[in-house]
């Protein structure tokens, strides 16, 4: 079992990247069930407060910083943004993300099982920098003779949707815990574009001075919820997510989960837009006719529609969630201490702990990866802290803490990430916060 | 094992609450783009019987006319600043010739008129740009068409269409935008 376990850990940490979550495997906390459906609860049920229950907010773009395009100073704001837009590669992306728990509530079934239902909203954009039709906007093409500007940057998927969900975790001995979580998707908002391929380019050319070149164009974009948004959008889907925690020892535990492992299936209200074909312009070519005049102009718009045609449909497709990959080694330590847990049960826990964690989220583009140390302090049974340090694509000096308070049945959960970007705005480009307000009941 | 935890407290505390934002200038933002757009316009080649009626006498003005709706898309005519107009000409006749370039509106009055061209007999190396400055010519966006005017100078060299010779026009616009 453990070698498995060590396998799974390092397929984890090999093969995928991350987006730091100071609330994975942390304080046995109701978000933590969301994160990893196999964590370990030790209460006998909780509610979370409608809309507080779970906030998190996650934005961040791998181009620049703030203060590459706002820094205080005398350079002309067009010097500054071609600077970023010359260090801007196509892999840069801007992503936005944001959860908000409607609902949440969980209820112990016997000592072994937990389960937990709820309701989230979610709002998810992820934009790649489509560097080449910036410039092109920015400078045109003049500029650019014989160079290629592709159409395959332009990637970028957007959803917003709800997620109605039911796990159970299952306690199966003192040192393993597995869990999954049932969800059913209800889109009200998705685009996306992606696997576009073609190119433009201006060359000279002997027939005219310029000739302009639309080659081996594919193009598509699919939308739906466009027309008649709704929150109860009513394109569904499914999904599921696994977890586990398994303790090597009673200092040593592996915690490990996939999320969204989905989709959601569009066929109300969709929109999809396509264009193929090749085209060379070289301008119009005067024929001088003897008698009637030729409608060149009528001529050319035919030629372009006929040679790159343009399509809308509103077929259906199916749009695959970004599936999360995560998990967490974690080596307790220090003074050792019991916990009153649910009716008449104990736990025993450190008030020290240190780790390793990786994050990881499957994008149209590559998977986005986060490697995070933490440390854990529990100041007393009811306060717990965690530091972490991140490094990902945004930054490899991404500081956060995490604190967890317990106000009688009042459950509160914070969380900061990136402390260095706040503290000196600057050097920001990206930031995570959680929040949470749950009544817990042992 | 324990960790001094306090010190590292105090320092998140700080940076939460010293948080500076002074480094930062958003009322600076002020971008201006200049985009510099070049799209091949109008070419054609005409030969020695281009100049000729059925009856062999010379014509001495061979022209041709399109419709030209570039400026039906109004994010191009709001914020055109100026065109540069390029053209290259290869003369293979033993003859001169002058070129009218003319831009006219729905009615075919012309809203701008580049200065005639003077091509030399044999002059195959030809080159002219041309600027039209939105600010000085403001009826050039009021253009739907393009003509072209090829007027055939007189001479007492006759035209041979057994010969061949051709006359080879090309030309490109550069558009010159500011959003």
């Amino acid at each position: 079992m453990r070698k498995i376990l060590f396998y799974f850990f390092l397929l984890f940490a090999i093969a995928m990247q991350a987006q730091q979550q100071i609330a994975f495997s942390f304080g046995e906390t109701p978000q933590t069930l969301l994160l990893n459906p196999g964590s370990e609860t030790n209460y006998k049920s909780h509610f979370g407060i409608p809309v507080l229950s779970n906030f998190q907010l996650t934005i961040g773009n791998t181009g620049f910083q703030m203060g590459d395009l706002f820094s205080n100073d005398s350079r002309p704001f067009n010097e500054k943004f071609e600077k970023v837009l010359e260090q801007l590669s196509p892999d840069d992306y801007i992503n936005l993300n944001t959860k908000i728990d409607v609902l949440n509530f969980g209820y112990r079934y016997n000592n072994k099982i937990y389960i937990s239902v709820g309701f989230y909203e979610e709002l998810d954009l992820m934009v790649y920098f489509p560097k080449d039709a910036i410039e092109g906007l920015y400078y045109g093409n003049d500029p650019f003779f014989n160079r290629s500007f592709s159409v395959s940057q332009a990637i970028m998927k957007a959803d917003l949707l709800g997620v109605l969900h039911a796990g159970i975790s299952k306690k199966i001995d003192e040192k393993l815990t597995i869990g999954g979580r049932f969800k059913i998707y209800s889109s009200s908002l998705n685009v996306e574009t992606n696997n576009n391929s073609g190119s433009i380019t201006t060359t000279t050319n002997t027939t005219n001075i310029s000739r302009l070149t639309l080659q081996n164009l594919d193009a598509e974009v699919s939308t739906s919820g466009l027309d008649n948004f709704s929150l109860l959008g009513g394109n569904l889907g499914v999904g599921f997510d696994v977890g586990l925690t398994y303790h090597f020892s009673p200092q040593i535990e592996f915690t490990g989960s996939i999320l969204d492992l989905g989709f959601v299936k569009h066929s109300k209200n969709t929109r999809n837009f396509t264009a193929k074909g090749n085209y060379v312009l070289d301008g119009i070519n005067f024929e001088h006719p003897s008698d009637d005049p030729i409608d060149y102009w009528k001529q050319l718009e035919q030629d372009i529609d006929a040679r790159i045609p343009t399509e809308e449909t509103q077929d259906s497709y199916t749009s695959w969630r970004p599936m999360k990959l995560n998990a967490a080694l974690k080596y307790s330590f220090g003074e050792r201490r019991n916990k009153f847990c649910y009716t008449k049960t104990h736990k025993q826990y450190y008030y020290n702990s240190i780790g390793f964690q990786v994050h990881t989220i499957m994008r149209p583009l590559k998977p986005q990866f986060s490697f995070t140390s933490f440390y854990e302090k529990s100041l007393s049974q009811k306060i717990h802290t965690k530091f972490t340090h991140t490094i990902n694509d945004y930054s490899s000096t991404i500081f956060g803490a995490g604190a967890s308070l317990q106000l009688g049945k009042l459950h509160v959960f914070g969380a900061l990430d990136n402390v260095l970007g706040v503290r000196d705005l600057s050097t920001l480009n990206t930031i995570s916060l959680n929040f949470g307000l749950n009544i817990i009941i042992n | 094992m324990r960790f001094k935890l306090v010190p590292l407290q105090i320092v998140i505390c700080i940076a939460f609450l010293v948080s500076c934002s002074n480094n930062l200038n958003f009322d600076n933002i002020n971008l201006e783009i200049e985009p510099e757009v070049t799209s091949p316009l109008v070419f054609f080649e005409l030969d020695q019987k281009d100049f000729l009626d059925e009856n062999d006498q010379e014509i001495t003005v061979v022209s041709d006319i399109t419709v030209f709706r570039i400026f039906d898309n109004t994010v191009l005519k709001d914020n055109l600043v100026e065109l540069t107009l390029d053209f290259e000409i290869e003369n293979g006749f033993d003859r001169s010739f002058l070129v009218d370039f003319v831009f006219l509106d729905e009615d075919e009055n012309i809203t701008y008129h580049v200065e005639d061209f003077s091509i030399n007999a044999g002059d195959l190396d030809y080159s002219s740009t041309r600027s039209i400055v939105i600010e000085t010519s403001p009826e050039f966006l009021n253009s739907i068409k393009v003509r072209v005017d090829v007027v055939l100078s007189p001479s007492t060299t006759t035209l041979n269409p057994d010969i061949e010779k051709t006359f080879k026009f090309r030309s490109s616009g550069t558009f010159y935008l500011k959003f």
